[in-house]
């Protein structure tokens, strides 16, 4: 709803202030879909800013899912402004026509053409062979150029925006998203450049992952709760986008010891193993809502693919830590045995909590005496305990994965509020 | 099951915000 509200704001302004007088239908449709776009495009940044006033309790993953869907609805609201300016009066041409206003055209194209590589770099990163830092430095220097050539074609199309009221507010309204974005790129580095960490042990583990262990280096560490994650920096600076979202490990309960699973997936994952023990390093967090509260009492169910039980591993330590008592399941799937990711640890956790565990391999060796094949509904009928009013879901794995289990568990009759999912395919 | 209802608020936003652009558009015309 304040979403709605702030999104409506831009195009609300102009219409309740200077009222000029009335074009056809498809004019005035044109016009209020470029002033929607304008107020859809400038929350964008605040949306994706990991404000956790916004952010908070929605989840990043969930807020980041949104923040793909609209801003491709933003892009059409873009492209379909001067389509229907144009159809409804073919004497807008001129705005396009630099000799009449080089500012106002250029601008418009601006915006037209930056809109377009926004999103067109965004949906096909990998088939463009982007690298992530890269596409994160393009993603916001195009979205800067987008709000604020939009807001000054606003400005200077002068119909609705005549008025120096309704262009000072238009401005402020605009202008404050545009400080969020100084916010997440300037100050937010800045602050955690006052609480640097140090790296303390880079082991590699089964299933090529790599195990960061990370001391705080004269602050007390990080509040998180178990399952959340943070974003990494290594190295130099804090002031850089090489920045990457991790899972904790480690139990929530040592705030000032993280520890972070790091699987091969891209160009800094894959160089994560060779960091020199002693290097500096910033996180950024806490973030994400899939959490445990260990001392609800509740069961668990864990349903893990591969990585995915990177958030699990430190939910179940922490409710070791805090002496939880309550029954709980881990179905830790793979494709290889030898890709079974802290094997040793969720073992011995079994040994000392009420924790029941199902490994499941779709490539089994000889002699496997656990599960085989996909998580399907079939086999969760197998090896979970009825489903009841007071046990939690929490699924984590690569989308194919989800897609399936998701279903699956809801065909069970697990109500959508105690089924608690993450997904990592933010870009 | 979260990323569905992120999806669809998406859709519904859109949909809602759309329909509040042309409702404007069509009162100014008067």
């Amino acid at each position: 709803m304040v979403y709605t509200a702030l999104v409506l704001t831009p195009m609300l302004i102009v219409v309740l202030g200077h009222r000029p007088e009335p074009r056809n239908l498809l004019v005035e449709s044109g016009a209020m879909l470029g002033l929607l776009g304008l107020g859809v495009l400038a929350m964008q940044l605040v949306i994706s800013g990991r404000h956790r006033w916004f952010a908070g309790k929605l989840g990043l993953d969930n807020v980041l899912q949104y923040h793909r869907q609209v801003g491709i609805f933003g892009w059409l609201l873009v492209l379909a402004h001067p389509l229907c300016m144009l159809l409804g009066n073919p004497e807008y041409l001129a705005f396009l026509d630099p000799r009449e206003g080089w500012l106002r055209a250029i601008s418009l194209y601006l915006v037209l053409l930056a809109s377009t590589a926004l999103i067109l770099t965004s949906l096909w990163r990998e088939r463009f062979g982007l690298q992530y830092e890269w596409w994160r430095a393009i993603h916001a220097a195009l979205a800067l150029l987008v709000v604020t050539g939009g807001l000054g074609h606003a400005l200077m199309a002068d119909h609705y925006t005549g008025g120096w009221l309704t262009k000072a507010l238009l401005g402020g309204l605009i202008g404050v998203p545009l400080l969020l974005l100084l916010e997440t790129r300037l100050i937010r580095p800045w602050r955690m450049s006052q609480r640097p960490w140090k790296v303390t042990a880079v082991e590699p583990r089964a299933g090529d992952v790599t195990r960061l262990a990370l001391q705080a280096d004269g602050h007390a560490g990080m509040q998180f709760l178990p399952g959340q994650f943070v974003w990494l920096t290594v190295g130099e600076t804090p002031f850089t986008l090489q920045q990457h979202p991790f899972s904790m490990t480690s139990p929530a309960t040592e705030p000032d010891r993280i520890e972070l699973a790091i699987k091969p997936l891209g160009d800094f994952s894959r160089s994560v193993a060779d960091v020199a023990c002693g290097t500096q390093a910033w996180l950024e967090g806490p973030y994400g809502t899939f959490s445990i509260d260990a001392s609800s009492g509740r069961r668990a169910v864990f349903i893990a693919g591969g990585i995915g039980v990177t958030p699990m591993i430190s939910m179940l330590r922490t409710c070791l830590d805090r002496g939880c008592d309550q029954p709980m399941w881990l179905v830790d799937a793979n494709n290889k045995e030898s890709e079974i990711i802290f094997r040793d640890e969720i073992d011995s956790l079994a040994q000392r909590m009420s924790l029941q565990i199902v490994h499941v391999l779709v490539d089994p060796p000889p002699g496997w005496h656990g599960e085989t094949g996909y998580v399907d509904e079939a086999m969760l009928e197998k090896v979970l305990p009825p489903d009841a009013d007071d046990i939690d879901y929490f699924v984590c794995g690569p989308p194919p994965m989800m897609d399936s289990v998701e279903p699956a568990l809801r065909a069970r009759g697990v109500a959508a509020n105690r089924l608690i999912s993450e997904r990592f395919e933010l870009v | 099951m979260q990323h569905i209802y992120a999806r669809r608020a998406g859709i519904i936003a859109a949909i809602v915000l759309l329909a509040v652009a042309l409702g404007v558009a069509r009162v100014l015309v008067g």
